[in-house]
C-alpha cells in the first residue's frame, strides 16, 4: 500500500483550479481528487434557504461575504485539501487582502454542510474536524432526513436543533437568526 | 415507492425471535429487518475493550449488568424498534427478573454504538435518537477511525471527546472513568 502511495501524485489547490470544466464538481482531499455527485433537490434547496439568509443578512449588516455550493476553500497546504461547502460565509476582515482569482485560500468562518443519505459518519466527522482545524468558527451539519441541525464549534460541544429551535450566527454573525422548520418547509413553516 | 412499502408486512420482536437462527445479529428498526454484518476486527476490539472496563468497574460495585453485542432491546412498539447496542450496561434494579428468553424490554441505562465505515449518518443519529426517546440516559458513540467518542446525555446535546479526554459515567455509573486512549488500545497498555 504505501509503494502505491508514494507513485499517486498529489494534487494541488492550483492543480485543481487549472481542470477542464468537465460539468462536474470535485474536491481535493490531502491532495486526492474526489467527485461531488450532484445532490438531490431537498439537499439543493436546503444548502440554499440556508445561504440566502447568509446573503441577505452578511449584506444588509455589511458583515462579510456568503458563498454558495460550488465555492472552494483551501482548508490546508501539503498536501492540499479543499471543500466546497453548501454555504459558507467569510467575516470582512478576514476578505481584505484575498487574491480575487480563485478558490478562497482561507476556511470559511461558517461552513454549512447538508447531509446526502449515503454520507458516513466517518465522513462527515472527517470533513468537521478539518473545518474546525483550519480555524471555522461554526459548522452546521444539516441533516434533512431527521429535520435536525447540528451545530459544532471548536470546544467541542454539539447541539442538536430541531422543529421549533432556532439557530443563531454567534459571534460570527451577531444577530443572525434562523429557525429549523424554515430550512426544511420553506415560508410554508409560518404560514 | 409508497406502494411498495404498503405491502411490505412489518415484523414484530416476536417473529425476530421466532426466525431460525441463521448465524446473523438482526435488528428491527420500525418493522423492517436490518441483517447487521460481522464487524471488522477493530471494531469487535473496541466493543470488548469497552465491555471490559465497564465489567471491571460494574461488577465490583454491584451495579447491575453489562450486555454484549447480540442483546436485543425493544425499544419501540407498534412498529417495533429492536436494537443491540455494542455493548450495554443496565441498573440493577431495571434488569429484567429473567432475561434468559426473549428480548428485553427496556431500554439500557447506557448504550455504546461502535462506528464501522459502512454506517451512514442517518442510520447512526436514528438510533441515538430512538434511545434517548426510548430512555437510555447515556449513549457512546464510539469512532474508531477519528479515535473519538461522542457522548449523548440529552435530545439536544452532544459532547465530542477526543485522545486527551475521559469518558465519565455520568449519573448512570457515578464514579466510572475511562481514558479515551483506552477505548482504543489492549487493557494491558493502559495507564
Amino acid at each position: 500500500m504505501t509503494a502505491v502511495r508514494q507513485t499517486t501524485t498529489l494534487m494541488t489547490a492550483e492543480d485543481l483550479l487549472a481542470l477542464p470544466d468537465d460539468g462536474k464538481r470535485y474536491e481535493l482531499v490531502e491532495g486526492e481528487l474526489q467527485e461531488m455527485p450532484p445532490v438531490s433537490g431537498p439537499h439543493g434547496r436546503d444548502g440554499l434557504r440556508i445561504g440566502s439568509q447568509f446573503l441577505v443578512y452578511a449584506e444588509t449588516h455589511d458583515l462579510g461575504e456568503a458563498y454558495g455550493a460550488d465555492t472552494g476553500f483551501i482548508l490546508s497546504r501539503n498536501p492540499d485539501t479543499v471543500r466546497a461547502p453548501d454555504a459558507a460565509f467569510v467575516r470582512k476582515e478576514r476578505l481584505v487582502e484575498i487574491d480575487a482569482e480563485g478558490f478562497l485560500p482561507l476556511a470559511p468562518d461558517l461552513a454549512v454542510e447538508v447531509v446526502s443519505p449515503s454520507n458516513t459518519v466517518n465522513e462527515m466527522s472527517r470533513k468537521v474536524q478539518e473545518y474546525l482545524d483550519a480555524g471555522t468558527a461554526i459548522v452546521w451539519v444539516v441533516e434533512p432526513q431527521r429535520r435536525q441541525v447540528t451545530v459544532y464549534t471548536p470546544d467541542v460541544i454539539a447541539r442538536i436543533y430541531r422543529d421549533g429551535d432556532v439557530l443563531d450566527g454567534g459571534d460570527v454573525l451577531p444577530g443572525f437568526t434562523l429557525s429549523v422548520t424554515y430550512i426544511f418547509d420553506g415560508p410554508r413553516a409560518t404560514r | 415507492m409508497a406502494a411498495v412499502r404498503q405491502t411490505t408486512t412489518l415484523m414484530t420482536a416476536e417473529d425476530l425471535l421466532a426466525l431460525p437462527d441463521d448465524g446473523y445479529t438482526y435488528e428491527l428498526v420500525e418493522g423492517e429487518l436490518r441483517q447487521m454484518p460481522p464487524t471488522s476486527g477493530e471494531h469487535s476490539r473496541v466493543e470488548l475493550y469497552i465491555a471490559f472496563w465497564l465489567m471491571s468497574f460494574v461488577y465490583r460495585n454491584r451495579l447491575g449488568k453489562v450486555y454484549g453485542s447480540d442483546a436485543g432491546f425493544r425499544l419501540k412498539r407498534s412498529p417495533d424498534t429492536v436494537l443491540c447496542p455494542d455493548t450495554s450496561f443496565v441498573r440493577t434494579e431495571r434488569v429484567p427478573q429473567d432475561d434468559r428468553t426473549g428480548i428485553m424490554e427496556l431500554p439500557p441505562d447506557l448504550a455504546v454504538e461502535v462506528v464501522s465505515p459502512s454506517n451512514t449518518i442517518n442510520d447512526m443519529d436514528d438510533k441515538v435518537g430512538v434511545y434517548l426517546a426510548a430512555g437510555t440516559s447515556l449513549v457512546w458513540v464510539v469512532r474508531p477511525r477519528h479515535r473519538q467518542v461522542t457522548v449523548y446525555t440529552s435530545v439536544g446535546h452532544a459532547r465530542i471527546l477526543g485522545d486527551t479526554d475521559v469518558l465519565d459515567g455520568g449519573d448512570v455509573l457515578p464514579g466510572f472513568t475511562l481514558p479515551v486512549v483506552d477505548v482504543f488500545r489492549d487493557p494491558e497498555l493502559a495507564g
